[in-house]
């Protein structure tokens, strides 16, 4: 086994090593501490991040603790995305409760580890969101343009579940999204509004992995599109590994699918 | 030991931005992303600092959630064009101390040349590089062994700037 071999440090004298570090041994980071303190108090993690299988085993049976925590660990995520498919808080909000509602009494009919719960909620969340749209479509057409404005409005607040959703709304991004064909919309609101994996991603929505990345490849590239006017992002200069080129990608895992 | 969390995650950043950052630029020779990158890798440390600072190599660590973030289009993506910041001008044209070197990273691999910089900045152990790629211990080391000699064989040609001090 590796183990077994000795653990070498490479030779420091290597003369290409050494270049290397001479090459580049004047560069220094321009980023203060601060901005570092700024960044990580904005970080959130991942959704479901800290959950374990023992919480899950809990909440099955509702022990309040257990059920708390999956709440904490997912309302966010669910509500940026509910808060970016309806663009209104109430909504997103009582979206938000009663998916988690369902969710916590369909508990005990999951079978998956903690892993895929993610997956397994945001289905819910999607079945949820488009019951949601066809009573909306039934009582009155409520087109999303005129929700932006609200959106736009809950940017300026700083609770920090309205901070965590500042990316979104108020947005050119926003109002971009609805630029995109339906699939990639999803695909993009899962991954950029609740912040999923692409595994967990592909587990909602019922698609292979290589589909939700084609399709995030393809959404971001239209976005892109859309939000610069046509000019491109830089790519060539900006990327030096740069990945496949967004089209050709999505037609080659399209195939897969 | 009595450091303050705060303090003692100053001090880790005072040691260690530098080389990260260095590894990161030369791994990507992109100024932005590289900054970027290890600006949100100390950033989570921090957030997380409880279980960095009992990491038994905070450095490499840091080093592998600087390099996923890099690696994920969609994270690159999403900090151009987050709504906090304006639209990002192109990046300027760099001017490389040693230009020929920098032509002879981009020549390589990508796989060759994260863990070439990994080395020379990370001062990692295979075993440790192997960790922060997600890669087996085996494949880091012959892709460490063809680098060099591919760096060795490009640079032969372009011996450097050896009359510039340094």
């Amino acid at each position: 086994m590796a183990d077994e071999l000795p653990e070498e440090l490479p030779d420091p004298a290597d003369p290409v090593i050494q270049r290397l570090q001479q090459a580049f041994a004047h560069e220094e980071l321009a980023i203060e501490l601060v901005e570092v303190r700024r960044r990580a108090a904005r970080y959130r993690p991942p959704p479901g991040h800290g959950l374990t299988a023992a919480d899950l085993a809990n909440a099955r049976r509702r022990e309040p603790a257990a059920v708390t925590r999956i709440y904490s660990a997912y309302a966010p995520a669910l509500f940026r995305f509910f808060m970016a498919a309806v663009g209104d808080r109430h909504q997103a909000e009582d979206l938000t409760g009663t998916t988690f509602v369902s969710a916590i009494e369909d508990l005990p009919r999951f079978y998956g580890p903690i892993e895929a719960l993610g997956g397994w909620l945001f289905r819910i969340a999607r079945h949820d969101l488009y019951d949601h749209r066809r009573r909306q479509a039934r009582s009155r057409v409520e087109p999303l343009e005129d929700h932006l404005p609200e959106a736009a409005r809950v940017a300026g607040a700083d609770d920090p579940e309205e901070l965590a959703i500042q990316r979104l709304e108020g947005s050119r991004v926003l109002a971009a999204l609805r630029e995109l064909s339906p699939d990639q919309r999803e695909v993009l609101l899962l991954r950029m509004g609740a912040g999923l994996s692409a595994p967990e991603v592909a587990e909602t929505l019922g698609k292979t992995i290589g589909a939700v990345k084609a399709l995030q490849h393809r959404g971001l590239a239209s976005l892109a599109r859309v939000l610069g006017g046509l000019r491109s992002p830089h790519q060539a200069q900006d990327r030096p590994y740069l990945s496949p080129d967004p089209a050709r990608l999505t037609s080659q895992e399209e195939e897969e699918r | 030991m009595t450091v303050d969390p705060s303090e003692a995650f100053g001090l880790f950043y005072k040691d260690n931005s530098g080389p990260v950052f260095r590894a990161l630029l030369a791994g990507t020779l992109n100024r932005a992303a590289a900054e970027d990158a290890t600006a949100e890798a100390f950033a989570r440390a921090l957030a997380h600092w409880d279980t960095v600072a009992s990491h038994p190599n905070p450095k490499a660590w840091v080093l592998r959630v600087a390099w996923n973030h890099h690696r994920s289009s969609w994270r690159r993506w999403e900090a151009r064009w987050s709504v906090d910041q304006q639209e990002p001008s192109p990046p300027p044209a760099e001017s490389w101390v040693d230009p020929d070197l920098v032509a002879a990273i981009r020549g390589l691999p990508r796989g060759q040349r994260e863990v070439i910089v990994l080395v020379a900045f990370g001062e990692l152990t295979p075993t440790e590089i192997a960790g922060v790629l997600g890669r087996a211990v085996g494949t880091v080391r012959s892709q460490l062994f063809r680098a060099r000699m591919a760096l060795r064989q490009l640079l032969a040609d372009a011996p450097g700037p050896e009359g510039r001090d340094g």
